[in-house]
């Protein structure tokens, strides 16, 4: 039956065509719609090549882990945190529905790469195939002095940054309230909704008004530009007036009578310092504070430092003038601006960058990067920093900060006792802040502490700073 | 050792590729060489004339060849052309199939006889074997 | 002469690319190097060698190639299937034995097929059995309820179903034209009566049992064995004609027709749930490129029912885009020896199951590989010989048995 043979050949041909139109309509698809397809949403090969690195271990400066990785499922990890709520600001947080941040942002790829090469790799035949760890980062913090100050904060709410003057490596760095960042799923709608903002690392985000600490920066800028300011003599008489109506007084309306530049500093004259702020000029301070950073922004290693704000005025706001110079009015800084005011003054005025991070190794310690410190800069002369220093250390013995002092060890430092209006404008107490460094002849560590609300600035940051620099040089 | 396969990916495509164009060759081959394929085997069989009866056209020990196929009978369109009377105008055939022939009797009157034994319908057939047709005797020889 | 060194120089590709398959699992194991896959490729070899070597013995008279691109398919599919999981790939290998046993002893058991036209009768009732025995005792795995279990083996009784309904066609259309005499149109109409109702009673169960590729699949195979045992296109055309009335109902009937034709229109939309296969199933296609990302390195477990229904996705996504045009090719070639087959066939019946099985075999292809790379709705039948399943590899070897028989029948001398 030729019939048949001619209709087999008819429907091979249509197969045919049938069989060519699926191979064209598979390459139609791949030229064109490959790309969308890879991009989607829905394809979770990236994350899969992203997971497959174990994420790196944080250390602190001794090499003690405070971090730990573990691989949840073929596209996310576990970042666990063997310190908990005490290093939760410093060293942020991974977290696959609510990111990163921290540390653990600013140095992902580090902490997601991997050291191994492609040629060893390739032929390694032998071996079961060995996990890929990231590279581990070893930061400049003391577990130790950390826990420390994370305690002595404790039932309140603030800062503490400690840092060393000569190579501006931050020591601790800690912000009350925190919270814990193992428990991030569990807990974010408590700590988004809790009005104390626990997120904020307040030692580099938190803007307050520094109060008397600023007098440092007054002081700084005085003895730069006004000659012979040491020899001066003032007559605080309690109030310094710039008008009929305004005026500014001392704490608790204290009457200091004639006194030199040491003498008001030690006891923290507002009128003397008001009327020094008056004398400068607006220019004059904001040049000075602008040359710490104020409203720049501040190179930093491994963090973002807010910046500080040092207002502008005109030359007929003499009442805001004056306030500036004692750190009210406009001024606000961050807890770790101060600090690094601190370190310049115990660095004989050369201001050193900030860094938290000191080294990064591979997954197996070998050292791959060492991170240098670096200088940013003489911020005020050889003299006019030995001034302060020894401004600073009559503060602790004899002025305002006594309750810095620790037996054995000269500390110095400066008070601040800064207002601030609560909420509702209702009367709150003020911030109590302290800075400080120590030794004085051979400056290891400075420190900038604030308590919210904390009263007077020679009462409990003064307290916390004489406990954190004992634990740390004893 | 995961990056071996992102060689080897090339070979086995190559070598996939490889069969298709290599059978595609085979077969266009066989497609210009005509339709059936006519399969050349090793083994071939021959029927030797033992006894060659009334049939004058035959010498004993002549042997006729098999190839493939070989139709018995009186009519002249055989292969194998028998003329005595106690055979069928078509008598019988042998034909190969795969690797064996069958000997098939096509109904004929007087049948056809195996090693002395009548043929129904087909039977296969070996070296020795002994068929007779009418009054002719073959011996099948390998 | 010529021929057997070409057969056997193919052959050769065959081992090696076997070889090279499991040389490349056997290196990426993850627990370092896999000898098990060493073992599997070498008991592959012995199976390449040993079929070859009864076809080629006993029946040098059939068609050669058949065995080849089976074989070519097969190892495809197992190498893939051990690099997704092994345990399942040992059970392929089981099942790939039993067809390649059933396949041999399809050729060599079989008494000559013509005479397996006159039992129409048997196919018919054999037909309905099968076809019904999924909705009565069914149980549904994937959204469709046509699976049996039967001492802890699961199988699907549409699958041996169509081998039967193929026959009974077979049987009942040889004859069709036969009488010369009777040119009336209407008395060759009433012969192809009772097929009809047959194949439309089939249909009706395999759409109940939503088991719709399947039911796309039954249309196709009647539809071409009227084509070719008629020459009416008119035939052909009311088919289709009462084949797309018959969607239409059905997907206004239907939830699950409307489902699977929706997700097809825009997968994307339905990403998450419902449309989550054939959305994986593109990426995967996407990710691997023209050469593929290379054995182990891509994702193809992202894709689900991977092992069965999209396994030509992972194929395409580690093996790359080429091997999965080699595999549509193979499938075309093979269908095209198949079909070679019928026309050197000896009698209708015969000529009629080899275009059956043939079509059988291509279709699925089609239907398949076009629902998982979005062409046509997806569909849950199997790619024949690659996709992991004992029922689909028994029934396809079965099928290529018979069509090897008939191939070695036609060119006797019988």
């Amino acid at each position: 039956m030729n019939d048949i043979v001619i209709n087999i050949k008819k429907v091979m041909l249509v197969f045919l065509i049938l069989f060519i139109t699926l191979i064209s309509y598979l390459t139609y698809i791949y030229m064109f719609n490959s790309e969308k397809a890879v991009a989607s949403t829905f394809n979770q090969r990236l994350w899969a090549e992203r997971n497959k690195v174990l994420r790196g271990t944080i250390y602190d400066r001794d090499m003690k882990a405070l971090t730990k990785s573990k691989k949840t499922s073929q596209v996310s990890q576990k970042e666990q945190y063997l310190q908990g709520e005490i290093f939760a600001h410093a060293i942020g947080y991974m977290d696959p529905i609510y990111g990163l941040a921290g540390l653990e942002k600013k140095y992902d790829a580090e902490l997601m790469g991997s050291e191994d090469s492609l040629v060893t790799k390739f032929f390694d035949f032998n071996k079961k195939e060995e996990e890929k760890v990231g590279n581990g980062l070893r930061t400049t913090l003391n577990s130790k002095l950390q826990t420390a100050a994370y305690k002595a904060l404790e039932g309140k709410r603030g800062a503490v940054v400690a840092m060393n003057p000569k190579t501006g490596e931050i020591l601790a760095m800690v912000s009350k309230p925190s919270y814990d960042p193992n428990n991030l799923g569990a807990d974010w709608k408590g700590i988004v909704a809790n009005k104390n903002m626990p997120l904020i690392n307040r030692a580099v985000s938190g803007l307050y008004p520094p109060g008397s600490i600023f007098k440092t920066i007054t002081a700084i800028s005085a003895l730069e530009n006004i000659p012979n300011v040491t020899n001066r003599t003032f007559d605080d008489n309690g109030k310094l007036y710039f008008n009929e109506s305004t005026s500014l007084q001392n704490f608790d309306g204290e009457v200091m009578g004639n006194i030199g530049f040491r003498a008001a500093f030690l006891h923290s004259s507002n009128v003397v310092f008001g009327s020094l702020g008056i004398d400068l000029g607006n220019n004059g301070l904001k040049d000075t504070a602008e040359k710490f950073y104020f409203n720049k922004d501040t190179p930093a290693s491994g963090l973002t430092i807010e910046n500080s704000k040092f207002p502008s005025y005109k030359n007929y706001e003499k009442g805001n003038i004056a306030q500036s110079a004692i750190g009210q009015a406009g001024v606000l800084v961050t807890p770790m601006e101060m600090a690094l005011v601190t370190s310049t003054v115990a660095n004989n005025g050369i201001m050193m960058k900030p860094m938290l991070v000191k080294e990064i190794l591979s997954s197996k310690g070998k050292s791959l990067e060492k991170i240098q410190p670096i200088q940013l800069g003489e911020i005020m002369s050889k003299k006019t920093a030995s001034t302060m220093k020894d401004l600073m250390k009559g503060v602790v013995a004899e002025g305002t900060g006594k309750g810095a002092a620790v037996p054995g060890i000269t500390v110095s430092g400066k008070t601040g006792t800064a207002d601030h209006k609560g909420d509702a404008s209702k009367q709150v107490a003020a911030h109590s802040w302290f800075i400080g460094f120590a030794p004085y002849e051979n400056p290891q560590i400075a420190i900038a502490v604030i308590v919210e609300e904390g009263g007077v600035g020679g009462g409990v940051a003064a307290g916390i700073t004489r406990q954190l620099i004992s634990d740390y040089l004893k | 050792m995961a990056n071996i396969s992102w060689i080897m990916k090339y070979a086995i495509i190559a070598i996939i590729y490889l069969i298709i164009i290599f059978a595609l060759r085979i077969m266009y081959k066989d497609i210009k060489g005509g339709g059936k394929k006519k399969t050349v085997i090793k083994k071939t069989m021959g029927l030797e004339v033992i006894e060659r009866g009334e049939n004058f056209n035959l010498r004993v020990g002549a042997v006729i060849p098999i190839n493939n196929e070989i139709s018995i009978g009186r009519k002249a369109d055989n292969l194998l052309i028998l003329g005595d009377k106690y055979v069928s105008s078509e008598h019988a055939r042998i034909y190969r199939k795969n690797t064996d022939y069958i000997l098939q009797d096509l109904g004929s009157t007087n049948g056809t006889l195996i090693n002395k034994k009548r043929v129904k319908d087909r039977v296969g057939i070996k070296k020795g074997d002994e068929i007779k047709i009418g009054t002719s005797i073959f011996k099948v020889i390998g | 002469m010529e021929s057997i060194k070409e057969e056997r120089k193919l052959l050769r590709y065959t081992y090696f690319l076997c070889i090279v398959l499991f040389v490349n699992i056997f290196f990426i194991g993850k627990e370092g190097l896999d000898k098990g896959a060493l073992m599997m490729g070498a008991i592959i070899c012995i199976l390449f060698a040993y079929s070859h070597f009864i076809i080629r013995r006993f029946f040098p008279d059939g068609d050669k190639y058949i065995l080849l691109f089976s074989n070519v398919l097969a190892v495809i599919g197992m190498g893939m299937l051990y690099r997704l999981d092994s345990p399942v790939a040992l059970k392929q290998l089981i099942w790939y034995t039993v067809g390649i046993a059933v396949f041999i002893l399809v050729v060599v058991l079989f008494p000559s097929l013509s005479n397996f036209g006159k039992y129409k009768w048997v196919y018919l009732v054999c037909t309905l059995i099968l076809m019904s025995l999924g909705s009565f005792f069914g149980k549904e795995i994937n959204g469709s309820k046509n699976w049996i279990d039967i001492a802890g083996f699961s199988f699907q009784p549409t699958e041996f179903g169509k081998l039967s309904l193929v026959a009974y066609l077979a049987t009942s259309l040889q004859y069709y034209g036969k009488n010369i005499k009777e040119k009336s149109e209407f008395i060759k109409i009433k012969a192809l009566i009772e097929p009809g109702i047959v194949v439309m009673v089939s249909l009706g169960f395999m759409v109940y049992q939503k088991d719709l590729g399947s039911a796309l699949l039954f249309f196709a195979i009647s539809v071409t064995m009227l084509y070719i045992a008629t020459s009416k296109f008119r035939y052909v055309l009311i088919c289709l004609l009462l084949f797309m009335i018959g969607g239409f109902i059905s997907y206004k009937l239907f939830g699950h027709v409307r489902q699977r034709v929706l997700i097809w229109g825009d997968p994307w939309k339905y990403g998450y749930d419902e449309g989550l296969q054939l959305v994986q199933s593109l990426i995967s296609i996407a990710s691997g490129g023209l050469f593929g990302t290379g054995l182990g390195l891509g994702y193809p477990k992202m894709v689900p029912v991977v092992q069965t229904d999209f396994i030509f996705a992972a194929i395409c996504e580690e093996m790359g885009l080429l091997t999965g045009f080699a595999i549509l090719i193979l499938y075309f070639l093979l269908f095209y020896r198949c079909m070679r087959v019928p026309i050197y066939g000896k009698d209708n019946f015969s000529r009629l199951l080899a275009v059956g099985y043939s079509t059988m075999i291509a279709a699925q292809v089609l239907v398949i590989v076009g629902g998982v790379v979005g062409a046509i709705p997806l569909t849950g039948i199997t790619l024949p010989l690659v996709s992991y399943g004992g029922s689909s590899m028994i029934v396809t070897f079965f099928s290529l048995g018979i069509l090897q028989k008939i191939s070695e029948d036609g060119q006797s001398y019988e």
